[in-house]
């Protein structure tokens, strides 16, 4: 049987090969770490546009305390594309990304947050969205995140208003009087719950 | 067996042909229902929207009587008949009111045509049989959402509705009992039990 291994020579073959394959890796990496700065050179170029209209008194969205994930998709995407990169917000297992590739390069950076596990469906979808919102303004770290930013370390719970009595109009006063007048309702749980006129107080 | 009346909008409805007597649906539900009770298990979900409706059911009921000028509370009587046995919500001495609880003012039916049911019709028909009373009211309520409920995602002008005039925040469908209803529901639960009866035998005999 002629099947056997010549280790020498196989080592010898390995090394060409590694040597070849070492030099091919140091020419792309040399080529991608061009590319990369590229994108980054594009990203630039974006940021200082961006910039601007972050700054547009006349653009309505950034007038808002915060901008929602529309808002700031509308302001960077066509800037994104004007300068050759493609936004995406693909969802990888449990993380929400943001990615910008340059088109012709293929060249990409991304920025990933992993989603809280143990939520409904629903408050999934809002967090999904918020999620987007944040990876985008991070990854071109956009100005309008202080604010949101802020609010999102500590989020602020609005108070429930406090329940004002209703005040009512003359039919259904007129309704209340029927009630009370066939022993359904009181007088103390008409004036415990509801805003009465003088007039109406009077005609209790 | 004892049917259920949030189980009838299932069970009533009308198989493809008159040959048939029960739709694959109800069909199905009943099969649904006895693997349930065979292997003692429950698939129910307990969703916010239902968490409402259900721990600050009471919050529903203060709406409608700030609405009303009445004084309505929980019913706590259970009534059993041949074939069903449930629980309304308020019963006085000639009407049955079944209260929702809305989730948010996108999901508040805001006028009764949007409110229309035919499972919580087939629900209230069952109730005034139960209970003998000759009108049905289903009642959907928008009380605020407790925060409990809630997360700072959350919409809160959907959520939030203490400032909305109360009468604006209910809407009421009225139904009358008719003894011809009352008819098609006893003879469809007979089949309904047969077929029960029949899938548990199947169960225990495979």
């Amino acid at each position: 049987m002629q099947n056997f291994i010549n280790f020498d020579e196989n080592t010898k073959e390995m090394k060409e090969l590694i040597s070849t394959s070492e030099k091919i890796r140091q020419a792309n990496e040399a080529e991608s770490t061009q590319a990369v700065l590229s994108l980054h050179q594009k990203v630039y170029k974006c940021k200082l546009a961006i910039g601007k209209v972050t700054k547009n008194a006349n653009n309505p969205h950034f007038k808002k305390s915060y901008a929602d994930l529309n808002a700031i998709i509308e302001a960077v995407e066509p800037i994104l594309l004007e300068n050759g990169l493609l936004l995406l917000q693909p969802i990888h297992g449990n993380s929400v990304c943001t990615q910008i590739i340059d088109v012709e390069s293929g060249n990409m950076i991304e920025s990933c947050m992993d989603l809280p596990t143990g939520i409904d469906p629903q408050k999934m979808g809002s967090a999904i969205t918020y999620y987007r919102r944040y990876t985008l303004q991070s990854i071109l770290s956009l100005q309008a995140v202080d604010d949101d930013g802020n609010m999102a370390s500590e989020p602020v719970k609005e108070q429930p208003k406090p329940k004002a009595k209703e005040s009512l109009s003359t039919e259904r006063f007129n309704n209340a009087l029927a009630k009370i007048a066939a022993g359904d309702y009181k007088v103390e749980e008409l004036k415990a719950k509801f805003n009465l006129t003088k007039e109406q107080e009077a005609a209790l | 067996m004892k049917w259920r009346p949030s189980q009838l909008g299932k069970l009533m409805t009308n198989p493809r042909s008159k040959s048939e007597m029960l739709s694959e649906t109800a069909k199905s539900e009943i099969r649904r229902i006895a693997k349930q009770d065979f292997y003692g298990f429950n698939t129910e979900l307990r969703t916010k929207p239902m968490i409402k409706g259900t721990e600050w059911e009471q919050e529903g009921i203060d709406l409608l009587n700030t609405v009303r000028f009445t004084n309505y509370t929980k019913n706590e009587e259970r009534v059993t008949n041949e074939y069903m046995s449930g629980c309304c919500d308020i019963i006085t001495d000639d009407l049955i009111i079944d209260i929702k609880s809305s989730w948010s003012l996108e999901t508040f039916p805001a006028t009764p045509s949007e409110a229309e049911s035919s499972d919580y019709e087939w629900q209230g028909r069952a109730y005034m049989w139960l209970y003998d009373r000759p009108s049905f009211e289903l009642i959907y309520t928008m009380y605020t959402t407790p925060d409990e409920l809630l997360t700072e995602w959350d919409n809160m002008s959907i959520h939030r509705v203490d400032h909305i005039p109360s009468t604006h925040r209910i809407t009421v469908v009225r139904y009358e009992k008719e003894a011809l209803y009352e008819e098609q529901i006893m003879e469809r639960l007979r089949y309904c039990s047969e077929y029960y009866a029949q899938y548990v035998n199947e169960l225990n005999n495979k």
